[in-house]
């Protein structure tokens, strides 16, 4: 089955044009690298397949629905259900407690905080945080915010994982730890994983390896 | 989301964001009280009271009507300083509702967050107006019969307060829920000046200034909107030119302080617009008060002058607190951008020089926003243009008059954003703190 679709994607910032007709197809279960120089739109594509961004022409299906079809607010429930991201930079909410912002999607879906935190206290562990869960986000080292990212992106039990340079503030034997976290839990769980990254390690995990260049595939491995 | 989630998220604050609460509840509190003054006194009806306890102003029937509309307007000005207050966008908040956004909060959500955040602080603006109306009457007491305009205190003072508590609660609601806006659609920049507002300001002004000739108190609020409106509309053109101009010069804490101008244009343009009108009310006032003094034989001198007075002090202390607004915004700013303005301590920038910038930030905008109004209401007052074509003002009087608003509206601004760089030397010292390198 497959879990993410983008069909000929275009994307231009005011001044300069990121992607330039990018598809891609991922199966539920497959885990997929994008690689490429730094500057050649990787978090475009991705911020485009997790909806933040609207592509300006091209199609994002997920689990086979349109997300140029649905209203904001559809594409908001999704990003709190189906979609788990990792961002490069802050998508942490400042000044709330690391537990409370793991368990954000949760409670943002009217789950009760007891349960909300239940389960994220879980993903604290499995990343290894649990000891800062009353930290806030600026008391925390640039790797214990990348795991508390990861724990949040898996707390809702999404269908497609996206991560932005997963383990990039990691040194590699935590970034190899993160790294099995996301996979086997992709694996365990049946989820489409995306990872963007530079790390050969990483690219390693991945069935399938897409090197991307001045916006556009420049080849594929199966690995 | 569950109650208690939405009070969670509604909840989190940042330092300059607690700044921006208390000061949007303080006003509404001030507005609140004042309020409760007016309809104390309009449920007075034809009641008579000592000239012993209250001021003349009170106790004559026929000058009630008169203190009840300059208490209303009085308050009007407050709320409208509330919200703007709670309008400031602070960095900290449009970043947390950013994150709540990418995390998968809808809009909806969001925006609730803003609703209960205004309606918590409509809440406790409400509920402190009754205590506050009470230290005021307390205060007041202590002073000669003349400035009473406090009338004591009574039991239907409480229901009063109840009700003005529930109209500010449902106001603030409406508040945060129609001004929010999310930070993804918010734009920075100013579009093309709206010709429709400078025309009709425009055209406001100038039918404002000439009926004044013929229906002095009528032709006042339209001179007054007129001026507002312009003042809004051209403001922000202006005040972007500054931010360009600032970022564009070499000096990198100059450069740090046009981002808000640039980034807030807005909001800064508001509080502009505020501080204007609170100046020209005090023109106005302050012409009122010459007039008197050119008639200066009549007995009732220290009884008009005390309503006078006390009108500009209101006035006063309501620009002081637009000021203190623009503050807040100065030191989100800073907050904000400890991690750079750390970056400068290595480039030998030290907190005299920062706090010499954010005096010129303020300044720069409250300057020519109390300098105009003052100007304009001293000329644009009720005995205005109208006795000035007939029976010119001693050339002197005006002149004089003119002179030393100017003066003093200048000196305000110079003087309170030395101040606020003063109360925001510790904010400018963390700031500058090369432990901020670390911040994210
Ligand atoms: N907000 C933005 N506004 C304008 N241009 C942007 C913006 N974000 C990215 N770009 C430009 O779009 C191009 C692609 O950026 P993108 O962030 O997708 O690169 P990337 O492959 O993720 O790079 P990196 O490996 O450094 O993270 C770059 O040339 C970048 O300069
Ligand atoms: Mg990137």
């Amino acid at each position: 089955m497959i879990a993410l679709e983008l069909t000929d994607i275009e994307y231009s910032y005011r001044r300069n044009t990121a992607l330039r007709g990018v598809s891609l197809q991922v199966e539920a279960g497959e885990i997929v690298a994008i690689t490429g120089a730094s500057g050649c739109g990787k978090s475009t594509l991705l911020h485009c397949a997790a909806g933040i961004l609207t592509p300006d022409k091209g199609s994002v299906r997920l689990d086979g629905q349109d997300l140029a079809e649905l209203s904001a607010d559809a594409r908001a429930a999704l990003r709190r259900t189906k979609i788990g991201v990792v961002l490069q930079f802050g998508q942490l909410v400042p000044d709330l407690p690391l537990i409370d912002n793991v368990a954000l999607p949760l409670l943002l879906a009217g789950h009760q905080r007891s349960e909300a935190h239940e389960h994220a206290r879980e993903w604290l562990t499995q990343v290894g945080i649990q000891d800062e869960a009353d930290a806030v986000p600026s008391e925390l080292s640039g790797g214990q915010t990348q795991r508390a990212a990861i724990a949040r992106a898996l707390v809702s039990g999404p269908s497609v994982v996206l991560a932005d340079e997963p383990t990039g503030s990691l040194d590699s034997r935590a970034g190899k730890e993160l790294l099995d976290v996301l996979v086997s839990t992709a694996r365990y769980r049946g989820a489409a994983l995306v990872m963007v990254t530079h790390d050969n390690l990483v690219a390693a995990a991945a069935n399938r390896e897409i090197r991307l260049r001045d916006g556009v595939i420049q080849h594929e491995v199966a690995l | 989301m569950t109650i208690e989630t939405l009070l969670l998220l509604a909840r989190t604050r940042t330092d300059a964001d607690r700044s921006r609460i208390r000061l949007a509840t303080a006003a509404l509190a001030f507005s609140g009280a004042l309020l409760i003054d007016a309809v104390h006194i309009g449920l007075l009806g034809s009641r008579e009271l000592s000239y012993e306890t209250s001021s003349r102003y009170v106790t004559e029937l026929g000058l009630r009507p008169g203190l009840i509309a300059v208490l209303v307007v009085l308050s009007a000005l407050a709320a409208s300083l509330a919200v703007q207050a709670l309008r400031i966008g602070t960095a900290a908040r449009d970043r947390r509702f950013a994150a709540l956004e990418l995390a998968g909060a809808t809009k909806g959500q969001v925006r609730r967050l803003s609703t209960v955040d205004a309606g918590l602080i409509g809440l406790f603006g409400g509920l402190l107006s009754g205590p506050l109306y009470a230290i005021l009457t307390l205060l007041f007491s202590w002073f000669p019969p003349l400035v009473r305009v406090f009338p004591g205190t009574s039991v239907t003072d409480v229901g009063v307060w109840a009700a003005v508590t529930v109209v500010l609660t449902v106001s603030g609601t409406a508040i945060g829920h129609f001004t929010y806006r999310s930070p993804a659609t918010r734009t920075s920049s100013v579009r093309l000046p709206r010709v429709m507002g400078m025309a009709s300001g425009a055209a406001l002004l100038v039918i404002g200034l000439v009926s004044a000739v013929a229906y002095v108190l009528p032709a006042m609020p339209l001179t007054l909107a007129g001026l507002v409106l312009l003042w809004m509309t051209l403001a922000p053109l202006r005040i972007q030119a500054l931010g360009r101009r600032l970022s564009a010069s070499g000096d990198p804490a100059r450069l740090l302080a046009s981002a808000r101008l640039i980034n807030d244009t807005r909001s800064v343009a508001r509080l502009g617009a505020l501080l204007l009108g609170c100046a020209f009310l005090v023109g106005v006032v302050t012409q009122m008060s010459l007039e008197i003094l050119r008639e200066a034989n009549s007995y009732d001198l220290a009884f008009y002058l005390t309503g006078m007075v006390m009108s500009a002090l209101a006035l006063v202390l309501m620009a002081a607190i637009a000021l203190a607004a623009l503050t807040v915004g100065v030191a989100d700013q800073l907050v904000d951008q400890r991690r750079q303005l750390a970056c400068l301590t290595a480039l030998g920038v030290d907190v005299t020089f920062l706090r010499r910038v954010v005096r010129g930030q303020i300044a720069m905008v409250a300057a020519p926003a109390l300098m105009t109004g003052t100007c304009l209401g001293l000329l644009a007052g009720p005995s205005g243009l109208a006795t000035y074509l007939v029976e010119p003002l001693p050339l002197l009087y005006l002149a004089g008059g003119l002179a030393g608003l100017l003066l003093l509206s200048w000196g305000f601004a110079v003087g309170g954003a030395s101040l606020a760089g003063y109360l925001l030397r510790n904010q400018l010292r963390d700031a500058l703190d090369p432990e901020n390198l670390r911040a994210a």
